[in-house]
């Protein structure tokens, strides 16, 4: 028999019984969407987060204090277990030659006062800061070498605080005090956004040299370091590693490359994702059952007709594959439509909950179809089975 | 086509519960006959029919068809000789319900699998012969009791079967009807087809040229190949009590 032959035979089968045909794929359909609507869902944090950490800069490398790993600074958590100094990003500017940027930052929380206060994040950094980190300036200018090798008290507002301060009007040109110390404002930032949880437009830019004396510290939080290339970032690394463990004599920092926290973060999400994917699976299968179950009952109902197709000369394999068929053909039908109550479902998503990224990843959609039509077949086998050996003149019998 | 079954005996459970339903059956049916299988119920001529007809295999016993033994086959072969050489006609029809009666032709055509084009041509040609043209698209249980059986000869024909084996198959019907198949099996007998009818209605089994009574599963009386005409004078002359079987 042509297996086309037996495609339709189990179509007309399954058009018999719409209603129970379509509830069985109701199973399929729901298990189909929901993996592909929860693997959008982490997918979308994973690219979204991604793009926060690439946003940190390209080909970046990251100097913190102590011997922290990836991303997360001892620093941020109030412990400064060494000593980053504006010096050691200045060493490594002049010396490692696959460097192209150095950007030192010592960061504090500081109120910063105009009409109203703010409290506000105060990076001291230097003129390559926004450079390394790709932060632009929606007017004035950055903070500039001379302002920091002169210790000028100027500022640069992050768009979240030059809102809450100015509102509408410009800033440029008139005085904010950081800590009661007045500084001249000579820029304001692009809105950036957050980066993980920290929002980069919170927040207000000085000179590094005016940073130490503010806040009576040498201590660096971090230094960007930006390679020239994605070739050299690796050279980057060694040199800022060598650098820096020459003048403290130990290796009382780490580094970390923007692709390392990436690929950690993008590790973390994927596991996520599978998760996600594998909770759904499990309504798949639950699906699959139903499929096992109704195809039991289509067959103890159809004894008679196998039994009739038998003695007209099906063989075992015909039988089979006719009910096969009918349970492949429910999970696959079932599978298209919950493709399309996945893709459904994930733009309601992001339509409901903005701040929810949803993104449809091309092998969820294959992986859930191919699942479902896996578990059509898996869970057809045993009916099928048992259908294909019924005896025929018990069959013909049944009543 | 030629059937030769050899102490054949059918026999269901083990042991103590062991059930004799046929026993050392020796029976031969050559090309071109007409037979009636008749006997009470539980005689055991419901299983020989499934066994001729390859539904039911011998508990042992030799059978032979058209001189190579069968009694060892398995399911599937089964299945081949059934498709090829056999067609079923039974008492409640068996139709398949939802299909039309071209369709319900063409079952046996798909498992012997002849193209659809072809399939189509074949039912269409079988139902003219029935004298159901007419009827070719209507769903089986759009049909009269007579025209759904002839649907299941004109299926039971499909694959030009050298054996027919009906069993009751005017039992569901009313006289006219009856009458109809039974001349419509006559036809078909007349071009060659073996033709075995299983019955308890005498007057089915006249239009056989060869009567077989079974009891308690054993070949009671076998009247040999008649002619028609003596046939009928011979049924009629038993129902009257003149000749003692």
């Amino acid at each position: 028999m042509i297996i086309y032959d037996a495609l339709i035979i189990a179509i007309r089968g399954l058009f018999a019984n719409k209603l129970r045909s379509l509830l069985t794929m109701l199973g399929v359909i729901i298990g189909v969407g929901s993996v592909i609507t929860l693997v959008s869902i982490g997918e979308g944090v994973r690219s979204h987060i991604s793009g926060q950490i690439q946003g940190l800069g390209s080909n970046m490398v990251l100097v913190t204090p102590g011997k922290g790993t990836a991303g997360v600074t001892a620093t941020s958590l109030g412990g400064a277990v060494s000593k980053l100094t504006f010096e050691d990003a200045l060493a490594v500017e002049r010396e490692a030659a696959s460097v192209s940027n150095v950007a030192p930052v010592i960061e504090s929380s500081a109120n910063a006062e105009y009409e109203e206060r703010r409290l506000t994040l105060v990076s001291g950094t230097t003129e390559s800061y926004n450079e390394v980190r790709n932060a632009d300036l929606a007017s004035g200018r950055f903070i500039s070498r001379g302002d920091v090798a002169a210790y000028k008290d100027v500022v640069v507002l992050g768009d979240l605080v030059k809102r809450e301060l100015f509102g509408g009007a410009s800033p440029i040109g008139k005085t904010v005090k950081v800590n009661n110390k007045p500084f001249k404002v000579i820029g304001t930032m692009k809105k950036k956004g957050y980066t993980l949880t920290i929002n980069n437009d919170d927040r207000v830019f000085i000179p590094i040299t005016v940073a130490e004396e503010l806040f009576d510290t040498e201590q660096v939080s971090m230094i960007f370091v930006q390679a020239r290339s994605p070739e050299t970032v690796s050279n980057a690394v060694d040199e800022t590693k060598r650098i820096i463990t020459r003048r403290h004599k130990r290796r009382d920092f780490a580094v970390s490359e923007q692709k390392a926290i990436l690929n950690t973060f993008q590790g973390i999400m994927g596991t996520l994702s599978g998760m996600l994917g594998g909770i759904a699976g499990v309504s798949l299968i639950v699906g699959g059952i139903g499929i096992m179950n109704i195809m039991l009952v289509t067959v103890t109902e159809r004894t008679r007709e196998i039994g009739i197709r038998k003695a007209l000369g099906a063989k075992r394999r015909d039988i089979m594959i006719q009910f096969l068929m009918e349970s492949v053909f429910i999970s696959a039908f079932g599978g298209v439509i919950g493709i399309g109550v996945g893709l459904w479902g994930s733009r309601i998503l992001t339509d409901i909950v903005p701040k929810l990224p949803t993104v449809i990843s091309p092998w969820s959609i294959i992986t859930a179809f191919s699942f479902a039509l896996l578990v059509g077949l898996f869970f057809g086998i045993y009916p099928a089975t048992k259908a294909s050996r019924l005896d025929p003149i018990v069959a013909l019998r049944y009543e | 086509m030629a059937i030769k079954l050899t102490e054949m005996c059918k026999y269901y459970g083990r042991g103590a519960s062991k059930v004799s339903a046929l026993k050392e059956i020796n029976l031969e049916i050559t090309q071109g006959e007409i037979i009636a299988i008749m006997g009470p119920s539980g005689s055991g001529k419901s299983t020989l029919m499934n066994v001729i007809g390859f539904l039911d295999r011998p508990s042992a016993g030799i059978y032979e068809f058209n001189g190579k033994r069968v009694d060892g086959l398995n399911d599937n072969q089964l299945a081949a000789l059934r498709n090829r050489h056999v067609g079923f006609v039974f008492q409640n029809f068996n139709l398949l319900p939802r299909y039309t009666a071209l369709a319900n032709v063409e079952v046996p055509l798909i498992y012997s699998g002849v193209p659809a084009r072809k399939r189509h041509k074949i039912a269409a040609e079988l139902l003219e012969v029935v004298g159901l043209k007419d009827r070719m698209n209507h769903k089986s249980n759009e049909l009269s009791g007579g025209q759904k059986q002839r649907v299941a000869i004109a299926r039971a024909l499909a694959n030009h079967p050298s054996l027919i084996l009906a069993d009751e198959p005017t039992g569901n019907l009313d006289t006219k009807s009856g009458k109809e198949i039974m001349k419509l099996f006559d036809t078909l007998n007349s071009i060659g087809v073996t033709v075995v009818l299983v019955t308890h209605d005498q007057e089915i089994a006249d239009y056989a040229r060869r009567v077989l009574y079974i009891r308690d599963g054993l070949i009671e009386s076998d009247s040999g190949i008649r002619k028609q005409i003596q046939n009928q004078q011979w049924s009629t002359d038993k129902r009257q009590g003149k000749v003692n079987i």
